[in-house]
């Protein structure tokens, strides 16, 4: 049947009809029912409630005056009802007050319940209704009924529906049994003559049309379908041939393609080969490099913010670790656990200006190794490209042998700079102790020099004995100066000066001797070289003066030339060239050594040895050098080079001219000048010195006598000895210094240390001078006008005529010391009038007796060469 | 003393509230409670010939102060037909007044007969609790039958004093002379 169903448009029209109608019927049987349930519950319902309301009105009065019997008596009015098995009321506690049972049905239990009900069970309909009067709840009444009138309502719906149900759907099956035909038929004569169309591919078949419904509609379409196709098999052959040829156009496009895509294939095979190529050529460089970094020595670590990377063998021997031990590790757990604790701020540090991208000195810090000694490197962290990331490499070379090495030389440089400390120190109070006692030598001699009492092979004695002690502080100045070298403790002092005028200061001081030698000296100067520079002078003297003497020295004959050029803008050159007897190649450098001399220097000329050292030594500290070029028994050029700064003349330090003092210019200002000193021949010879040119003298062997004077006398100047006993004279001038009266008291201390950095350390105590033992007369009066403001009377020229004359027999006495051959030549020179000559001789003078020359320079001056002769007469 | 007794009269009248007969049932009241629960429900079966609806329904009890306090506090608590309750108590005849309903205690069944003639009176249901009060002259006497209280009528007096008692009053009493 369901066949039919599915291929029959016949049956399936009856079926939908049929289906139709029997979906209503069960619709109507259905609402009919639940009409006909609700309609007996509504009618029960109200039988109920109606007859509920009748006895709650009759049982009020019983239950308001609690008198169940009576109550009881008002339900057995429902006797008459046939269906009521029960009646019964229960009060507001839900208790039973009242019961009512049809005969047969007392055995009941009288279920309480509240409110308003009606519930049909299985075995009962259940009604309860509350019980009010005057609004106030008195209790609920309560009936049970059979449920037999229910069934029986439902029995009859359901054989009613039944028989409803077939009758319609017999009804309803004929009915459409006779009315799909009108559907059916032309629809079945349509489906034939598709089928014959389909069989015979005529498609010239046309449909006749029956009626004007759809089913004609669909008679239109078919014919009009069955044309349309006729017209379209007639194209549709074309239309073939032409998709051919597309088919066609496009297979050949299609094998174009194809041998493209193949020859891309091929292209693509090769570029996949070159890759594998070069990925194994990377994997053999990788390996290379893996092998380079664990041969190498130096220690390689690699590790981002978190993880430990890579560590080569030189890294895990540097530390004790293994590989495991550290790599894929936390980094800052691993740091902290090698990298020494004073040195793990330092390399975090680094590491994080590292990752910052700063670029990282190479540093040193420690490592603790696994057995816990300290590993020194230095090591220079720098950022690589690691997993998609950064990650740092750091290569650590191994320094430990090399701190060790280092600390061992520091302490040997330590220990050689100790040495040479007390080598200093030793020096430097040698100095003292020898300069200190020349102090009375060389003030003596000075002082006896003018005693006209003493005769002349006396005044010769003295004479050399001040000789004799300039030249050996000379001798100990030249060592003072080496040992200053040595130790850096020289101090260079700019000042401005003419450099023309110093140069012809020199070669005025040398003039007589070149000339008793018959030597040419010649200074020239470049054009563009300042006049006018700042520099250390006295040095620069010093080593000029040097450089002069030893051409002088070593040459016998021809032209010592003095050339000075510019260098470049800070830098001046000074070449001395010689026609000498040479220096020998082999001792081109040695003569610059200390205490090497040539063999003809020494057996010539003696010496200390020490004079070209100092120089280089100078020249160095000055910012150049001094070199020398040399061909034996031609000559020598040495070449001095030294830095400059511009100079300014105002600032040019004025040289008075030597003039002797005579006297305090004020005589009857009495100036107390308190001598302090703990060698009395130093205390004696000040005394001697400033007792005679006007001051009052008081003495003190010590500090604590100099302020016992000080507080007592009250000096006006204090001339003060540094190193004494009981108290020295830092602590004098401290104490001095501390009172109201020692503000305004002149100190000028005068030591023989002579080192700067001292002169500078008591300067700073408040001293007004400082004078260095042994001094020159002048010297520490000249400190002593400065300071106190006080002025002398010179010996003026007219004066010192008349001194001349008044003092003519000590002039005479001091020519006679000198030798008969000069003595000739000056007489000879003075009769002649050769000035040039005069000057030559009194040069050869200065050289052992200063006065003297002075005396005569000035009478040579004045052209008084008649007063010469009469010296020498 | 007096503290227990509000209690007490307090709870009665909470449990008049609810329900007449669940006070009768199920609260251990005193009988005067009960009783007097019942005398206020019979104003609902009794009518009486002149029925003012504004002036107050007036109860006096004599004698008993044990029905004043649950009356009183019915009064205050209920209505009767719309209109307010007033109760009194009274200890002398003297001080009798026209009421609605007189409340006799026991001490006063003697004075009963008195009481009937008295004018004042004459519209006035007498309830009493006293054997054999009834046919002494009281309208509705309580009695107790099977340890519970009911009551019974005297209709001819009510007839008297033209009071008429509903057929279900009538119904519910034990007794209707």
């Amino acid at each position: 049947m369901f066949k039919h169903i599915r291929h029959s448009i016949k049956y399936k029209l009856i079926t939908i009809q049929t289906a139709t109608s029997l979906a209503l019927l069960l619709l109507f049987i259905l609402s009919y029912a639940v009409i006909e349930v609700q309609d007996f519950r509504q009618s029960v319902k109200s039988e109920l409630n109606a007859a509920a309301d009748v006895l709650s009105h009759n049982a009020v009065p019983a239950i308001i005056f609690n008198d169940s019997t009576e109550a009881a008596k008002t339900l057995h009015a429902m006797d008459s009802y046939n269906q009521l098995l029960n009646a019964w009321i229960s009060d507001t506690t839900g208790r039973l007050f009242a019961a009512y049972s049809k005969a047969g049905f007392e055995q009941y239990d009288f279920p309480i319940l509240t409110g308003n009900n009606f519930e049909i069970t299985d075995e009962s309909i259940l009604f309860t209704k509350e019980i009010k009067n005057e609004g106030q709840f008195l209790g609920t009444i309560h009936f049970r009924l059979d449920i037999i009138r229910f069934t029986s309502l439902i029995r009859t719906i359901v054989l009613m529906s039944l028989l409803v149900l077939l009758a319609g759907t017999l009804i309803s099956f004929l009915i459409a049994n006779y009315m799909q035909r009108t559907i059916s038929e032309p629809l079945l004569l349509l489906a034939n003559t598709f089928q014959s169309i389909s069989s015979t591919k005529d498609f010239s078949v046309s449909m006749r049309k029956q009626s004007n419904d759809e089913i004609g509609t669909l008679y239109d379409g078919f014919n009009a379908l069955a044309s349309e196709i006729r017209h379209y098999h007639e194209n549709l052959e074309n239309l073939v041939k032409e998709r051919t040829q597309e088919l066609e156009a496009a297979n050949r496009q299609l094998h174009n393609t194809s041998s493209a895509l193949q020859e891309i294939n091929i292209a693509l095979k090769r570029e996949i080969e070159e890759r594998i190529k070069a990925d194994e050529e990377r994997k053999a460089s990788e390996e290379k490099l893996h092998i380079i970094l664990q041969t190498m020595e130096e220690g390689v670590a690699v590790y981002t913010a978190g993880k430990i990377k890579f560590v080569n063998a030189a890294f895990c021997r540097l530390i004790g670790y293994s590989e495991e031990e550290l790599v894929g590790k936390d980094t800052s757990e691993i740091t902290d656990q090698i990298i020494f604790q004073a040195d793990l701020e330092k390399v975090n540090n680094s590491a994080s200006d590292c990752f910052s991208g700063k670029r990282i000195e190479r540093m040193e810090y420690r490592y603790v190794s696994k057995s816990g000694e300290e590993v020194w490197v230095s090591g220079i962290p720098a950022i690589i490209p690691w997993d998609k990331g950064n990650a740092i490499i750091a290569t650590v070379v191994d320094m430990t042998q090399h701190k060790k090495d280092k600390d061992e030389l520091l302490k040997a440089k330590e220990a050689a700079e100790s040495a040479n400390k007390a080598k200093s120190a030793f020096l430097a109070n040698m100095s003292h102790e020898i300069r200190t006692p020349m102090n009375a030598v060389l003030g003596y001699s000075q002082i006896l020099q003018k005693d006209k009492s003493l005769g002349k092979v006396q005044l010769g004695y003295i004479k050399a004995i001040n000789k004799s002690g300039e030249h050996l502080l000379a001798l100990i100045n030249d060592i003072l100066d080496m040992s200053k070298i040595e130790a850096g403790r020289i101090q260079l002092i700019p000042s401005s000066f003419d450099l023309v005028e110093m140069t012809e200061d020199i070669a005025e001081l040398f003039r007589m001797r070149t000339e008793e030698k018959n030597l040419q000296l010649q200074i020239h100067l470049d054009t563009d070289v300042p006049r006018i520079i700042s520099a250390d002078q006295s040095r620069i003297r010093q080593i000029v003066i040097n450089l002069i003497s030893n051409a002088i020295k070593f040459s016998s004959r021809g032209i010592i030339r003095i050339n000075i050029t510019l260098k470049n803008k800070r830098m001046l050159c000074l070449r001395v060239a010689d026609q000498g007897i040479g220096v020998p190649a082999n001792m081109l450098q040695r003569i610059f050594e200390a205490f090497e001399q040539t063999e003809k220097g020494i057996s010539t000329e003696g010496g200390t040895g020490l004079g070209l050292t100092i120089s280089r030594k100078l020249a160095r500290l000055l910012g150049g050098d001094i070199t020398v070029t040399s061909e034996p028994d031609e000559g020598s050029t040495f070449e001095f080079t030294f830095g400059f700064e511009t100079g300014f003349r105002h600032e040019l330090s004025r040289h008075t001219d030597f003039k002797r003092i005579r006297h305090l210019k004020d005589k009857h200002k009495n100036i107390k000048v308190l001598v302090v000193d703990d060698k009395p021949l130093n205390r004696d010879v000040a005394k001697t010195m400033l007792g005679v040119i006007g001051f009052t003298i008081r003495e003190a062997e010590n500090g604590l006598e100099a302020l016992k004077e000080f507080e007592t006398w009250k000096p006006d100047i204090i001339l003060l000895d540094i190193v004494m006993p009981l108290m020295d004279g830092r602590e004098v001038v401290s104490r001095i210094r501390a009172t109201e009266a020692g503000q305004k008291v002149v100190i000028i201390t005068v030591s023989a240390s002579a080192l700067d950095e001292e002169k500078a350390a008591i300067l700073s105590l408040g001293v007004n001078d400082f004078v260095k033992k042994p001094f020159q007369e002048n010297e520490l009066l000249e400190s002593i006008g400065i300071q106190a403001g006080l002025e002398y009377e010179y010996d003026n020229e007219e004066e010192k005529e008349q001194g001349i004359k008044e003092n003519r027999f000590d002039y005479k006495a001091l020519v006679l010391i000198l030798p008969q051959e000069l003595r000739a030549k000056l007489a000879k020179a003075s009769i002649l009038g050769d000035i040039d000559m005069l000057r030559h001789l009194i040069g050869q003078i200065a050289e052992t007796d200063s006065t003297l020359a002075d005396h005569l320079f000035l009478l040579q001056k004045s052209f008084k060469f008649e007063e010469i002769l009469e010296l020498l007469s | 003393m007096l503290h227990l007794k509000y209690i007490r009269n307090f709870f009665t009248v909470i449990c008049f509230l609810l329900s007449a007969s669940q006070m009768a049932a199920q609260v251990k009241g005193t009988p005067e409670n009960i009783m007097s629960s019942f005398i206020y429900n019979f104003t609902a079966y009794l009518t009486w010939p002149v029925e003012e609806t504004k002036a107050p329904f007036k109860i006096i009890v004599l004698g008993s102060n044990e029905f004043f306090q649950p009356l009183n506090y019915i009064a205050g608590v209920k209505m009767v037909k719309g209109r307010k309750i007033e109760v009194k108590l009274i200890t002398k005849e003297s001080e009798i007044e026209p009421c609605h309903i007189l409340v006799v205690s026991e001490d006063f069944q003697k004075s009963l007969l008195t009481l009937n003639d008295n004018e004042l009176l004459h519209e006035t249901v007498i309830i009493t609790n006293c054997l054999g009060c009834l046919t002494k002259g009281a309208s509705i006497n309580f009695v107790s039958v099977n340890e519970k209280i009911h009551f019974e009528i005297n209709k001819k007096a009510l007839d008297i004093k033209s009071i008429k008692a509903s057929s279900q009053l009538l119904k519910l009493a034990v007794k209707v002379i």
